[in-house]
């Protein structure tokens, strides 16, 4: 089938199934920001969890995704959890690490002239720690964010869709049009994402660098 | 305004090793500069730390005006203190006027009278508002920096302002300049400032009076003419330096040791307010004893001597 034949039977399950990539995506995301910049965080304040966090963070992040997956169904079954779960996690890593050296490199000088002014913690890391690490933490999840997009077509092995369902799709059925449909598809998000991302943390970063 | 700060038998200790700062005393009169200087190591950044609790005490206190700061809460106490570190201490995300603003903003002042503060302070340290306002750190050249560092530590008008090497990340040339700046500023505000360098050079041009630290202890707590004079022993003699009659001459104006006779009529003539070393570089260009002094009076080469020695 050409390109154009598919794309007018199948342009609106195309259509949905970038949809649902980009609410897992999304979804994936946020939680992978959320636990990154914590853990990072708590990295960073508490020095001891470093040995504690980072090697289990390092094992997951070395570990293929597939096996992830397989190895989460027996707990999460066959769905969106089982799917989103096991993937996130690949995107923690990248922010963990930026949050937290973020946060180590910036100058002791500057955060005790805060103290000196009569800042209290909370002013402190309100106006000056966070403004100065937001660009590093950006950059992390830049990187997370273009490994997300693509490690999500993985979700069609379990049945969820996503971009990746054309892939497959492609595969089994020896059929090289959805196959570039679906991977071409993810390319461009990949590129999207990475760009807009850049653009923010530029924006971040245009008063301290 | 400006407040006396006085050291009341001062120690600071940290377990293991002997006392950062030994049993120090002193007073600094409000409204005058103390240069706190030494060797790295000699206390001297820990005794300014004090002040504003950065560190506390192990012993001893420090009273501001009538107020012991250890009873004074800390937050209210460091906003009523300026405090200056090298130019690293201004904070890069932020605009130069959002850096002068934070104490104000801490305090709670209203967009009207912060701006108006903050145009006042940049026209103060020689910074024209209009082109330094909107800018960031990072665009400003080192003295700038440091201008601006000045400026925020004086938002609030504080009564005390603590300088922690201010001056050690410029060059030779920029530093002076901005010293002399540091100087004239002090003129119009009156503030106590206590400035901690290990520049003796530094410490004799911007103290009234200086205090010289080893080892934790309180050397020499002196003018600077007396220092230079009467370096209490070898120590401050090396930190000194081998010139440091010629810095005596330097520091020592015409106006100060001439006498009022009249000066012979066919001598060069030199300012009331050129320093000792000018005249006595012109004694040896001209080869005369004597100079007569602009408006009247003259300098005669016993003048020098007699301020040599004091």
């Amino acid at each position: 089938m050409s390109f154009a034949d598919y794309i007018d039977i199948f342009g609106d399950n195309i259509l949905h199934l970038l949809e649902q990539h980009v609410i897992l995506f999304a979804i994936a995301l946020a939680a992978a920001i959320a636990i990154g910049v914590t853990l990072g965080l708590l990295v960073y304040r508490f020095k001891t969890l470093d040995t504690l966090i980072v090697p289990v963070v390092n094992v997951l992040q070395a570990c293929p995704e597939i096996v992830l997956l397989a190895l989460a169904i027996p707990f999460l079954g066959i769905g969106i959890s089982g799917a989103l779960i096991p993937l996130f996690v690949k995107g923690v890593l990248p922010i963990l690490r930026n949050t937290a050296s973020g946060f180590a490199s910036i100058d002791p000088r500057l955060l005790e002239a805060a103290r000196g002014m009569g800042m209290s913690p909370a002013q402190i890391l309100l106006r000056v720690e966070v403004p100065a690490v937001l660009p590093v933490v950006i950059a992390g999840v830049r990187i997370s964010a273009v490994m997300l997009v693509s490690v999500l077509t993985l979700t069609a092995y379990i049945g969820v869709d996503s971009l990746g369902t054309l892939i497959l799709q492609g595969i089994s059925r020896m059929d090289a049009t959805p196959l570039l449909i679906g991977s071409g598809l993810t390319a461009l998000l990949a590129i999207t994402v990475n760009y807009l991302l850049f653009g923010l943390e530029r924006l971040a970063s245009r008063r301290v660098s | 305004m400006a407040l006396r700060v006085d050291f009341r038998d001062v120690t600071k200790a940290f377990p293991g090793t002997p006392p950062a700062v030994d049993r120090l005393s002193l007073t600094v009169e409000a409204g005058t500069i103390l240069a706190l200087v030494g060797p790295s190591g000699c206390g001297k950044t820990t005794t300014l730390k004090m002040v504003n609790r950065l560190i506390e005490p192990s012993g001893g206190d420090i009273v501001l005006g009538d107020a012991p700061v250890s009873q004074m809460p800390v937050k209210d106490l460091r906003r009523m203190i300026g405090y200056v570190i090298q130019y690293v201490g201004l904070f890069p995300h932020m605009s130069v006027a959002e850096n002068i603003a934070i104490v104000p903003r801490l305090l709670g002042w209203n967009r009207a009278r912060i701006d108006a503060r903050v145009d006042e302070l940049l026209t103060l340290v020689g910074l024209a508002p209009e082109t330094h306002r909107d800018r960031y750190p990072r665009s400003l050249s080192g003295g700038q920096q440091q201008r601006v560092g000045v400026a925020r530590a004086l938002a609030a008008d504080p009564p005390v302002l603590l300088m922690d090497e201010p001056f050690g990340a410029l060059d030779p040339i920029t530093r002076v300049r901005v010293q002399d700046e540091l100087l004239s500023i002090q003129r119009k505000v009156r503030k106590t400032i206590l400035i901690v360098t290990h520049d003796m050079d530094e410490a004799i041009r911007l103290g009234d009076k200086v205090a010289v630290m080893r080892a934790g202890r309180l050397v020499q707590h002196a003018s600077p003419v007396d220092i230079l004079r009467h370096p209490r022993d070898a120590f401050v003699a090396e930190l000194i330096g081998h010139d440091r009659l010629v810095k005596l001459l330097s520091t020592l104006s015409v106006g100060s040791v001439m006498s009022a006779d009249a000066a012979p009529a066919d001598v060069p003539a030199v300012a009331r307010t050129a320093s000792l070393e000018a005249a006595f570089l012109r004694m040896l260009d001209t080869g005369r004893d004597v100079l007569a002094v602009e408006g009247g009076g003259s300098l005669h080469i016993r003048d020098l001597l007699c301020a040599s020695t004091g």
